[in-house]
């Protein structure tokens, strides 16, 4: 049991990552309905250009914010080009699902491309050497990062959807889109903004996860699938949601690849997902949300 | 004893959390009977009427046709035992023409022979049966041999409702349910609706309306049935509903 | 003022004209004959994996378009049935044209299996859904090593033999294109019968549909496993042309290229998806691309498609169809 703390470290590490991807999501589907795959891709284009710049001689702080700018404006990009036309159209769900697929492919594959196939190193923004607590417990500062900034952006969200107006009207938008116009929301600016936040969550993730494993063309993909799992698993109607799911999720994955082998770990957050849309599809922080 | 009604309904309630949309209604129509439910709005025709096509099943209650006893059955379950549906909204299949859309309804699709839809290479004949003369019966039945050939798309909102009292009919059923059917017509056409259920109720089959328009209904049909929050205050010839103090006191002293 | 056609006139039509027989026949033959043109092996192998992409394809737009059900698990389906003959013919000597049933029998298995809580969901749920059965079949795949070896997945495999004669190259290509023409007549078949009819109007109005006695939930599982058998058929030619087998073919990215072609091509078109199967299986090749930009290809027609052109290349055609008729749409 002396590995404990390790698993719930490295569960937590991994749970916050998550958490912070499926938060991402959570902002777009509440304020849109719309499940964004391509959220894992905007990640990616924060680490990839950030990596380039830090390489270009950019300061490191000057790097890492034009990255994040980059990839939120991509994001945008997405949402002015590509969603309101389509919804302006009144395209059904899966044709912009399709066309946010599209996305995901075109953006992951023109980086591969462009910036080539090698995966780089990440810098994070704290120095590397591991900390010791306790006795002998090894933690690196960017496990803390990785902590500190997935509790600052949840509360800054949360207090931006509860006591801001605007914020306010993100809440109300996605519950009842009919009422929330008659109220005088403006979807459109709604969507935009979500798109905006979304984007800027993903590109910040990528500086809590690139540091831990590598920046690379495919870097989305994995982080992308697991963070709308653990969404879906923690329930779609609140950021607690996405925390909840993304810290359970990690965890799970964590304890399964140490107590049973890497072998299942894998698969575990796929069975977990299919087991939660059967049985409590609106997940674990139970919602008013429509089934589809 | 008289011969028990065909449609029988029995102590029907249907209570939503907690609002109760019905409170105990009866209500028997005969066979080959015209009857219609009205009521003001809110009056829980609509749910009664739901509850009867299969669509809610009632908190208490039970709901009989013939022998077969309707209420928790499945809609599809209770069409094939007989029950029609022309819905208040329209509901046509808007990707096939006004031919297609009454095939499907005279088509029996309670078994899927899977293997003939497979295997069959000498055209529908093979699985159409004698879904096409039901198909031109009800074609006949209400008029509208000249749209036959159009993709609904193509047709005018009241002629989209009686493509659906068409499709309603090809089934061929025991008992017809319609939706609101008088609503959104003009003259002629709620004429050929009128002749169109006459000629169904010749031909055996029992109808039952819901309807805002009273005087569409005191005019076509034999029976009528008032409903006021949710609980049935008249029930009677036309002659009788429209000297009925209670009813006019639920339409006009709301 | 002539007389309106009669019920049975619009309704009662052969499903296979001489006039449609003879085209389908003509369009069979030219195929068929193709490999007697075509020298170069190179060409004659990326003949039949369209081909073999096709029966995918076309199977996929059979339940996305038609059905109406947005799955992303054909992957998983192909590579059952691909598995599962790779397995009893390579390691337990099972006669190749047997594992053809055994294939079919433990797609259609998983998706009665899963189908019946997945089916229950709705919109975007269901896709997830799909897509996580889709994953989960990858890393199964890659993982189980015992069962699937693994990643390197499972080599040698021995190949069809048809009278004493191995089946390769242009024996493999008429066998693709055998299947691929029966499961293009089988879906037709289906659309223009009382099924095709139950799941079209379950797709166009679900309370009328139901109304007119359609069990909707059965006839979707129903047109769910039986796609799942095409997809499952797919994979055993697959493994026979290939005789290798890994999970590469159960990857997210081969799923996104096979969706994407049904996009292309037009949701519920089978002439589009066939056309777009074509365009995306050849194109790429024929201009140099390499296989792993089939993948960016897809994704930007995709995007042109949706925003441009929503119908497809079906869409297309039979806009071109109308003009050159003179008739308005349906």
């Amino acid at each position: 049991m002396e590995f404990l703390p390790l698993i719930l470290l490295s569960g937590l590490q991994v749970g916050c990552v998550y958490a912070m991807m499926a938060l991402s999501y959570f902002v777009i589907i509440n304020a849109t309905g719309i499940l964004n795959f391509a959220q894992g891709e905007w990640m990616m284009l924060s680490a990839v250009f950030g990596a380039a710049l830090i390489t270009a001689q950019l300061p490191y702080p000057l790097a890492v914010l034009c990255a994040i700018g980059g990839a939120t404006l991509v994001s945008l990009l997405a949402e002015r080009l590509v969603i309101r036309p389509l919804q302006g159209r009144n395209a059904d769900i899966n044709t912009l699902v399709v066309a946010l697929l599209g996305i995901l492919v075109v953006v992951r594959y023109s980086t591969g491309l462009i910036f080539g196939r090698e995966e780089v190193r990440l810098d994070g923004p704290l120095p590397a050497e591991p900390m010791i607590l306790g006795d002998s417990l090894f933690i690196l500062p960017q496990t803390l990062f990785v902590f500190g900034a997935t509790a600052t952006v949840f509360a800054g969200l949360w207090l931006f959807l509860h006591r801001t107006t605007f914020g306010r009207s993100f809440r109300i938008a996605a519950i009842d889109p009919l009422g929330a116009q008659i109220v005088g929301v403006d979807l459109g600016r709604v969507r935009f903004a979500a798109f905006a936040i979304g984007g800027l969550i993903a590109a910040i993730l990528a500086w809590l996860y690139g540091p831990l494993y590598a920046a690379g063309y495919l870097m989305g993909e994995a982080p992308g699938v697991k963070g709308f799992i653990a969404l879906i698993i923690g329930g779609l109607v609140s950021p607690l949601g996405a925390l909840t799911g993304g810290l359970l999720l990690g965890l799970f994955e964590v304890a399964t690849a140490y107590y049973i082998g890497s072998l299942y770990s894998e698969g575990i957050a796929f069975v977990m997902l299919m087991l939660f849309l059967f049985v409590r599809p609106q997940g674990l922080i139970a919602s008013r949300w429509r089934l589809g | 004893m008289a011969d028990p009604a065909f449609l029988r309904l029995r102590g029907v309630s249907m209570r939503f959390g907690g609002l109760t949309a019905l409170e105990a209604v009866d209500l028997d129509v005969a066979r080959q009977e015209i009857c219609a439910v009205i009521g003001p709005n809110g009056a829980g025709k609509s749910t009664l009427f739901n509850i009867v096509a299969g669509a809610f099943a009632p908190t208490e209650g039970q709901v009989h046709l013939g022998d077969t006893r309707l209420d928790g059955m499945p809609s599809h379950r209770v069409a094939a035992a007989g029950v029609s549906r022309a819905f208040q909204l329209v509901n046509l299949f808007g990707t096939m023409t006004v031919a297609e859309n009454i095939l499907v309804g005279a088509e029996r699709h309670d078994r899927l022979k899977l293997w003939q839809a497979v295997s069959h290479l000498a055209g529908f004949a093979a699985d159409l049966g004698d879904s096409v003369g039901r198909v031109q019966r009800a074609i006949d039945l209400v008029g509208i041999g000249h749209l036959a050939e159009l993709p609904v798309s193509q047709i005018t909102y009241g002629q989209q409702r009686l493509v659906a009292t068409a499709r309603a009919l090809a089934a061929e059923p025991r008992l017809l349910l319609l939706d609101e059917p008088a609503a959104g017509l003009a003259g002629p056409e709620t004429e050929a609706l009128t002749a169109a259920i006459y000629r169904a109720r010749d031909a055996g089959t029992t109808v039952l309306l819901v309807e805002h328009n009273v005087e569409f209904v005191l005019n076509l049909c034999d029976h009528v049935a008032v409903l006021h929050f949710g609980r049935k205050i008249a029930d009677g010839a036309p002659a009788e509903i429209r000297q009925s103090e209670a009813v006019i006191e639920a339409y006009l002293g709301r | 003022m002539s007389t309106p056609p009669t019920a049975s006139a619009l309704l009662d039509r052969p499903a296979w004209p001489a006039k449609r027989l003879a085209i389908w026949g003509a369009i069979a033959l030219v195929l068929a004959l193709l490999p007697a043109a075509i020298t170069n092996g190179y060409y004659l192998t990326l003949a039949t994996n369209v081909a073999i992409t096709m029966i995918l394809t076309l199977s996929l737009n059979f339940t996305i378009g038609r059905i109406g059900l947005f799955s992303l698990a054909h992957s998983a389906f192909l590579g059952i049935g691909a598995y599962l003959t790779a397995i009893l013919a390579q390691r337990h000597g099972v006669s190749p044209w047997l594992t053809l049933p055994v294939a079919i029998a433990g797609s259609c298995t998983a998706a009665a299996i899963i189908g019946v809580p997945v089916l229950r969901l709705r919109g975007m749920f269901l896709s997830v859904a799909t897509l996580a059965f889709g994953l989960f079949a990858e890393v199964f795949a890659r993982q189980a090593s015992d069962v699937t070896g693994g990643a390197y997945g499972i080599t040698g495999i021995p190949p069809l033999v048809l009278f004493g004669i191995p089946l390769r190259g242009t024996g493999m290509y008429l066998v693709a294109l055998t299947v691929l023409l029966l499961t293009a007549l089988i879906l037709e078949n289906i659309r223009l019968s009382r099924f095709g009819r139950a799941i079209a109007a379950s797709r166009d109005n679900e309370p009328a549909a139901a109304a007119a006695g359609i069990d909707i939930a059965r006839t979707r599982l129903a047109g769910f496993i039986l796609s799942a058998g095409f997809a499952a058929t797919a994979g055993w030619v697959y493994a026979f042309f290939h005789l290798t087998l890994n999970p590469y073919v159960l990857s997210l990215d081969i799923t996104f290229v096979w969706l994407f072609i049904v996009l292309v091509g037009g949701l519920g078109s089978m002439r589009g998806t066939a056309a777009a199967t074509v365009l995306l299986g050849i194109g790429p090749e024929l201009l140099g691309f390499a296989s792993t930009q089939q993948v960016l290809i897809s994704g930007i027609l995709v995007l042109v498609v949706v925003l441009l052109a929503p119908r497809g290349i079906g869409g297309l055609i039979e806009d071109m169809e109308h003009r050159i008729k003179g008739t308005t749409h349906g």
